[in-house]
């Protein structure tokens, strides 16, 4: 009997032991990431996953696909904190590819709406649009882009205050105090080198 | 840096088809182009597509990039070399040919000379402009003789 007991008290040790390293290294990680996404995501995490990847479809077509190296999800408010996410949306019907990318987001389950910040990248195969932050709005299929807005597309590049893409139309609009600089190609390449 | 021939827009508002060719401005639009200014409520760039982006023929004049054509709308105001000033209802410059097309009330003026009627064209680089009446908006043009020398 008393052997059993002494079995019983090492299992018990060991037990607690690694369930304390467990959560203290959880505990780091969720500090480094509160620390660099400024909320306090170290106390409401309910799960920590790493190398995360979402996917919506519609009509049966992908329509978008998200890639994250960190997520911590906030089962209460129903959010994802991301680090790292990198979305690809695919515009209908031709399924033109959008990519953003960013250094921080987040994800609202509830409304739908993914919100990402530090430098944010918004490629297509047309041009490219850099922004303080970005919120995108799948519902309303609507990526809003605030802060230092700067465009470069075919032949032009300029700047804005804000900018929204609407991805059902296909359309971009800029506004406040937008400067756009069309591009003359240089005279070489236009007319073949001669003068 | 903007090159020389590069033409600059601002406006308060633009848009932008992610897979079309046009550029609409909206609201206090003014556009900076080596050979004009303009300033307009709407302004709207067409970009040549790739496949058919013409070489530059004309050597040594304007290179028109990417841009096919610049329309311009409502209380349109334009400024050129030479004191040459214009002002329309809609103007239409086309950077190829770099030919100005002024209509609703075009009035085209240098110095004291002004030329007005129903349609204007402008040839900007020949300095050549052509005005076509109509019944209600007749070709009217006013050249201030030189002042007689005081004896």
């Amino acid at each position: 009997m008393r052997k059993w007991l002494i079995w019983g008290a090492l299992l018990a040790l060991l037990g607690g032991g690694i369930y304390y390293l467990h959560s203290s290294v959880e505990e780091q990680i969720a500090d480094k990431v509160s620390e660099a996404i400024g909320n306090n995501a170290k106390t409401n995490v309910d799960l920590s996953l790493k190398g995360i990847e979402l996917k919506q479809g519609e009509a049966g077509k992908e329509l978008w696909t998200l890639k994250a190296t960190n997520g911590w999800y906030q089962k209460d408010e129903s959010i994802i904190d991301l680090a790292e996410p990198d979305i690809m949306y695919f515009v209908q019907p031709n399924r033109d590819k959008v990519h953003i990318v960013a250094p921080n987001g987040t994800i609202n389950q509830n409304t739908g709406v993914a919100r990402l910040w530090g430098d944010v990248t918004v490629v297509n195969q047309k041009g490219t649009i850099t922004s303080s932050e970005l919120t995108f709005e799948d519902k309303k299929k609507l990526l809003i882009m605030t802060g230092n807005v700067i465009f470069t597309g075919d032949g032009f590049n300029g700047s804005s205050d804000n900018a929204n893409w609407n991805l059902k139309d296909n359309l971009i609009t800029a506004t406040g105090n937008v400067v756009v600089n069309f591009r003359a190609e240089k005279l070489d390449d236009a007319t073949g080198g001669e003068k | 840096a903007p090159a020389k021939d590069d033409v600059k827009v601002t406006s308060e508002k633009m848009t932008y088809s992610a897979d079309g060719q046009t550029v609409v401005f909206i609201k206090n639009v003014v556009v900076k182009h080596p050979q004009a200014d303009i300033w307009a409520n709407k302004v709207t760039v067409y970009l040549q597509d790739d496949k058919n982006a013409p070489k530059s023929e004309n050597v040594g004049g304007m290179n028109p990039g990417k841009i096919e054509r610049i329309v311009a709308q409502g209380n349109v105001r334009i400024k050129m070399e030479k004191g040459r000033r214009g002002t329309c209802d809609t103007a239409t410059y086309t950077l190829n040919d770099e030919l100005l097309v002024m209509t609703g009330s075009p009035k085209l003026s240098e110095g004291k000379n002004t030329i007005a009627g129903n349609i204007i064209k402008f040839w900007v680089k020949e300095n050549r402009s052509e005005v076509l009446g109509s019944t209600n908006q007749p070709v009217e043009a006013i050249f201030s003789a030189p002042s007689k020398a005081k004896k």
